[in-house]
């Protein structure tokens, strides 16, 4: 039998005595819930009519000045030069200019897909410990080997697209063990947890992948310049 | 009694509308938990989880663009033939002689765009915010699931206009599917329904665009939202007070 | 807790507002929908109809009409749908005549008015029917494949349904894709409906024995200094190149079959100039040669042939020039040995050029060199046009010209040409102009073409669509080419008639006189002797028929032949069983002269106009049959004869030919002929129709 915790409220006034039982691996407590409530008719029910219409307008507006792209009809014996897929997708398009098929268009994508489907099975760092608290020296030396290790990968494959945020993010992750930082800085950044840090590097290759393969890739997936090219969504 | 009055209380009225119409506690309480629409909240709700800085509303806003991308698309399925060339001789009809047909189709265009952007904002600030956190696991993968279903749905929708623009969008993204080892080509005769993009990959992308994706969708969303007021309503930042926000 | 507070006011406030703005923007696209330009045009022309009509009906009409799209809708036509009268409202309305465009009627047209809901507008103009916008109808935005075609070039569209090279009333683009043919863009470029095709240039086997290596050299560098009529473009070669392909040309083997080599009397024995020039003018030479510009100009340029050619190989060409180059036009005439080596002694001499090089002796070069020339030789293209012992290779080396006239804009690559027009019409003109200008390393060569051949070849491009057009629109070229048979057959081939002359339909353009129906038009015993000496029929051509020297018997069976089967059933053979009545004959003398001035395009004895054939002697010429036929409507047997179609009766018919069939020769028709040699002045020819 797992061992047990009993923590008694401290405020009885305010809510009814209730007991908890809490397995010990599990971080969350149980605050008390002072927080005021609102009736959600008019203050929820309004905001969201609200909401509606203001999207309804903000999309209306942009379709009244801009209208959808409609090119000829679609012809297979002529092929566009680049033909680029939907811009969602031109990320991994772009990954589809530095690694073979298999790697950028089912390996890649695949493990995302998979990581983000595990994501909250894994209970580590329930207390929200940010990277650089506790043991900074062991975290730092892991970390840099670790982005030598990704950054020489990198560049084995010339994917400079992926290794220019790799190391500006590998600095700001370094950057509060380095005497120059700013104080507030320095505590805001130590207490970014590693999931975050992870999130943050995949968001950014993301989109800096997605917006090279959109705006800067044209005729033999060639690097041009956005005025140069025209853009279709 | 005054005419409105009146109206308001007559048997008629009262059947549809069983509470009154004075601004009274009760009969908002009664709004919500008589109506079906709204009984996906709770009467009462927190102050705190109504400031923008909790949700930014992003998944109101997806659910919003889910709205009007169905509204638009089904006034657009009243013009539409899933064949070749009417495809996009339908395209330019909508152009040029449907009234509002140009504003038609931009409003279903890009409310799909902005939905994409839209869908993967939410999931970003629900990963910042912690909310996928016990006991939130399995709505976290609905979330993920959702976000591949709304890729796919913008994705089939882009091949509808059979032009250039989208005929090689999609052979591009289906040869990516070639290169799976194994699975891949068959995948994509399924998705194709053949080996090349002609018109049966149009009636099928139409069909998933139209029916399969968007019923799948709904139900889903039907889901995670029903997660969402069992699992304790609209998670907060995590940050505060470093843990999960509860109520039970 | 109060439901209601500061907080709820606010709410409310934004609420109202946010609903206003809602509707105000909902609202927007209706209101724009409401004012499409398309409407603002159907008023106007509205109006004009009202201030036009001139009846109770018409201003009914007028009131009546209704604003919306209009459209012509073809499912048999690749289901187009045109909406351009949505703006073009008065195109079959001859009341808007003189009214600006949009409003103005259709020019006329074989066409219009009339098939206008057969084609429509964009099968002629391209353009996207299905648009309600001016800039979007007239295709002038990025994505829409065929902006309209410019005006000039709108006889290209004819060229879409009518797949035959001669268009009726489309005289450039007949005249572009005629060039096309001729100037040889088939021999490097492949197209849809011509893989069969057949060069106009000589086979170069037996190259060194026709010339000498410095004119070969001099003529590669430039055709066209040595001859301005040639189609032989100019390749841009470098002086070492040109040298290699000469090179290469000399290495090929001497042509065995002509035995060039034997020394016949002929070839050795200085021939008789002066005699030799008698010949050259009796035989008409120039009817299609031209000498320093004159002359009918449909075979080659002779000035300066005296500078290029070797005197064994002119004098055995002359024999017999069907020997060197089968598919020849010109014909073998009865030359004999002397003959030849007269002409050919007179040719060389007269028509030297002193810019061309001076004869040099043989070339004999090395493997290297000789290996060069014939990979430029390929590389160049030469053998897309000429073939060497009858192989060619089939080098098409240049890019597919099929559908180049539906080839979308942005696929156009305009290279260094930034001072063009992104628009394919002047894209094909300056590619057909001045290949070489769009980027380094282009093969095409230099033609030189003038503006108006560039003009009718771009046309022609232009008209070489991507998809065929539904089979119903289709006006298919006229198959079955009629082949002369048996022995007429050979005669036909030997003479070469059909380079002239149209039998059935198939032949060449140069004689006005068609011979499908020569035996119902002439008297067998005419013919004969015209054969043995033709004379002037018709004063005012210049190409005449030429004196082919064909031995008798030759004579009689084709003028037998002609008698006896190119006949046409519909024409009677005599009219008159019996000679006419003398007073029918002076009612014709009288109609002739008096009521329809026949005179005037006619001569008799010497008077009258030239510009219709001569009359006397008529009768003996012509049968009566034909030419009653021929009064009574001479466009039935010619659709582009001149005379007149007076709409005559038949007593007026019966009498005219009487009159005609009865005028006198000026000379005895034997007289002339009985002479051995054809005089100097035999003068007589191509005829066109009596």
């Amino acid at each position: 039998m797992t061992e047990y915790r009993l923590e008694p409220s401290s405020d009885a006034t305010a809510t009814p005595k209730r007991l908890a039982i809490l397995r010990p691996e599990t971080a969350a407590r149980v605050l008390v819930d002072r927080d005021e409530t609102v009736m959600t008719v008019p203050h929820l029910l309004l905001r969201e009519i609200i909401l509606i219409q203001i999207c309804v307008v903000a999309l209306a507006v942009l379709s009244l000045f801009f209208d959808s792209p409609l090119e000829g009809i679609a012809d297979p014996t002529n092929t566009p030069n680049p033909a680029k897929a939907p811009w969602y997708f031109l990320g991994l398009q772009e990954l589809l200019h530095y690694f073979p098929p298999v790697v950028a268009g089912v390996l890649i994508p695949g493990l995302v897909v998979m990581a983000m489907v595990v994501i909250p099975y894994f209970r580590t760092n329930l207390e929200d410990r940010g990277f650089l608290e506790g043991s900074p020296r062991r975290q730092m030396t892991l970390l840099t080997m670790f982005t030598v290790a990704i950054v020489a990968f990198l560049a084995a494959w010339r994917v400079w697209a992926v290794m220019v945020p790799t190391l500006v993010l590998y600095s700001a992750m370094v950057l509060p063990s380095l005497p120059p930082c700013p104080p507030s800085w320095r505590r805001r950044l130590v207490r970014v947890t590693l999931s975050d840090w992870i999130m943050t590097w995949f968001v950014a290759v993301a989109v800096i992948l997605t917006l090279i393969g959109t705006f800067f890739r044209g005729p033999g997936w060639k690097w041009i310049w956005p005025w140069q090219g025209g853009v279709s969504l | 009694m005054k005419l409105p009055e009146s109206l308001i209380e007559s048997r008629v009225w009262r059947s549809i509308v069983r509470h009154g119409i004075r601004a009274t506690n009760r009969n908002r309480v009664m709004a919500v938990m008589e109506s079906l629409v709204l009984h996906l909240h709770p009467a009462r709700v927190r102050r705190r989880s109504l400031e923008a800085s909790r949700t930014y509303f992003l998944g109101a806003i997806s659910l919003i663009l889910f709205a009007i991308l169905t509204a638009t698309g089904l006034l657009l399925m009243l013009y539409y033939h899933p064949s070749v060339p009417q495809a996009y001789d339908d395209m330019k009809e909508l152009q040029f002689t449907v009234s509002n047909g140009m504003f038609l189709r931009n409003l279903h265009r890009w409310p799909a765009h902005a939905m994409v952007i839209v869908v993967f904002l939410h999931m970003l600030r629900v990963f910042y915010h912690r909310a996928y956190r016990p006991p939130r696991e399995f709505n976290w993968v609905i979330g993920v699931v959702l976000l591949l279903l709304t890729l796919l749905l913008s994705y089939t929708g882009y091949l509808l206009p059979w032009d250039q623009l989208a005929f090689w969008a999609v052979s591009v993204g289906t040869n990516m599917v070639k290169a799976m080892p194994l699975l891949g080509p068959p995948i994509r005769f399924l998705l194709l329904g053949g080996n090349v993009v002609g018109e049966n990959a149009l009636l099928r992308f139409y069909v998933l665009h139209c029916v399969m994706l968007p019923l799948a969708i709904m139900f889903l969303v039907a889901l995670h939202l029903w997660r969402v007021r069992k699992d304790g309503g609209l998670a907060g930042a995590g940050r505060t007070g470093r843990s999960e926000r509860g109520e039970a | 807790m109060s439901a209601t507070g500061p907080s709820s006011h606010r709410l409310w406030l934004w609420f109202s507002v946010s609903s206003v703005v809602f509707l105000v923007v909902l609202a927007v696209s209706p209101i724009k929908d409401y004012f499409r330009e398309y409407r603002r045009y159907q008023n106007e022309y509205r109006e004009r109809l009202l201030h036009s009509a001139v009846s109770l009906k018409q201003l009914k009409q007028a009131r009546a009409s209704a604003v919306g799209v209009r459209q012509i809708w073809l499912p048999a036509l690749d289901n187009h749908v045109d909406r351009c009268v949505s703006c073009h409202l008065g195109v079959e309305e001859p009341r808007m005549a003189g009214a600006p465009e949009p409003f103005r009627p259709h020019p006329r047209t074989p066409h219009t008015p009339g098939d206008l809901d057969r084609f429509g507008c964009v099968a002629c103009h391209q353009g996207q029917g299905r648009a309600t916008t001016v800039a979007e109808a007239h295709g002038r935005v990025r994505d829409w494949r065929s902006p309209i075609l410019p005006v000039r070039y709108t006889e290209a569209a004819c060229g879409r349904c009518h797949l035959g090279d001669t268009v009726p009333e489309a005289s450039l683009l007949s005249e572009g894709r005629t060039l096309m043919t001729r100037v040889g863009c088939f021999g490097c470029h492949k197209v849809a409906g011509h893989e069969v095709w057949k060069s106009e240039a000589p086979d170069l086997a037996g190259l060194s024995q026709k010339t000498h290596p410095a004119w070969l050299a001099a003529w590669i560098r430039s055709p066209r200094s040595l001859r301005p009529s040639t189609w032989m473009p100019d390749f841009q070669l470098t002086a070492g190149e040109i040298d290699s392909v000469v090179a290469f040309l000399w290495s090929r083997p001497p042509r065995a079959d002509l035995d060039l080599d034997s020394d016949s009397v002929a070839v050795v024995s200085k021939g008789d100039a002066d005699r030799g020039k008698l010949l050259f003018s009796v035989s008409r030479c120039i009817s299609c040669h031209t000498v320093e510009g004159k002359g009918n100009g449909s075979a080659p340029e002779l000035s300066g042939v005296g500078s290029k050619v070797t005197r064994r190989w002119l004098v055995a060409f002359l024999a017999d020039p069907q020997r060197f180059y089968p598919d020849t036009k010109m014909p073998r005439y009865g030359f004999s040995a002397r003959d030849a080596a007269d002409l050919a002694d007179y040719m060389l001499q007269e028509f030297t050029d002193s810019s061309a090089p001076a004869p040099a002796p043989g070339l004999h070069s090395a493997d290297r060199v000789v290996q060069a020339g014939e990979a430029i030789f390929r590389r160049a293209g030469c053998n897309g046009c000429h073939q060497i012992g009858g192989q060619s290779n089939g080098a098409a080396i240049g890019p597919e010209l099929t559908g180049i006239a539906d080839k979308p804009v942005g696929r156009l690559d305009f290279g260094r040409r930034s001072d063009l027009p992104r628009a394919l019409p002047d894209w094909l003109a300056a590619k057909v102009t001045n290949p070489r200008s769009f980027r380094d390393g282009l093969k095409m060569p230099r033609f030189g073409f003038t503006e108006h051949e560039t003009e009718a070849l771009t046309m022609a491009l232009l008209s070489m669509g991507r998809a065929p057009v539904p089979v119903a629109y289709q006006v298919p070229v006229r198959e079955a080419a009629y082949t002369p048979p048996g022995r007429f057959g050979e005669l036909v081939r030997r003479y070469r008639c059909m380079s002239c002359h149209q039998i059935g339909g198939t032949g060449g353009d140069l004689s006005t006189a068609p011979l499908t129906a020569e035996g119902s038009k002439v008297r067998e015993s005419w013919l004969a002797d015209y054969l043995r000496l033709p004379t002037t029929v018709r004063p005012i051509l210049e190409e005449r028929m030429i004196p082919l020297q064909m031995p008798d018997e030759q004579r009689a069976f084709i003028a037998s032949f002609a008698e006896n089967v190119l006949r046409d059933d519909r024409i009677p053979g005599e009219i008159f069983p019996a000679a006419p009545a003398p007073e029918e004959v002076e009612r014709g003398r009288k109609l002739f002269h008096e009521r329809y001035g026949c005179q005037a395009c006619h001569m008799i004895g010497g008077k009258g106009g030239y510009y219709g054939p001569l009359l006397d002697g008529a009768g003996q010429r012509l049968k009566t049959g034909w030419i009653y036929s021929w009064l009574k409507g001479p466009q039935r047997w010619r659709a582009d004869a001149r005379e007149p179609d007076y709409g005559l009766d038949d007593a007026d018919a019966r009498a005219l030919t009487a009159y005609v069939a009865s005028i006198p020769p000026l000379t005895p028709p034997h007289g002339a002929a009985t002479s051995a040699k054809p005089a100097i002045r035999p003068g007589v020819a191509r005829e066109r129709q009596p």
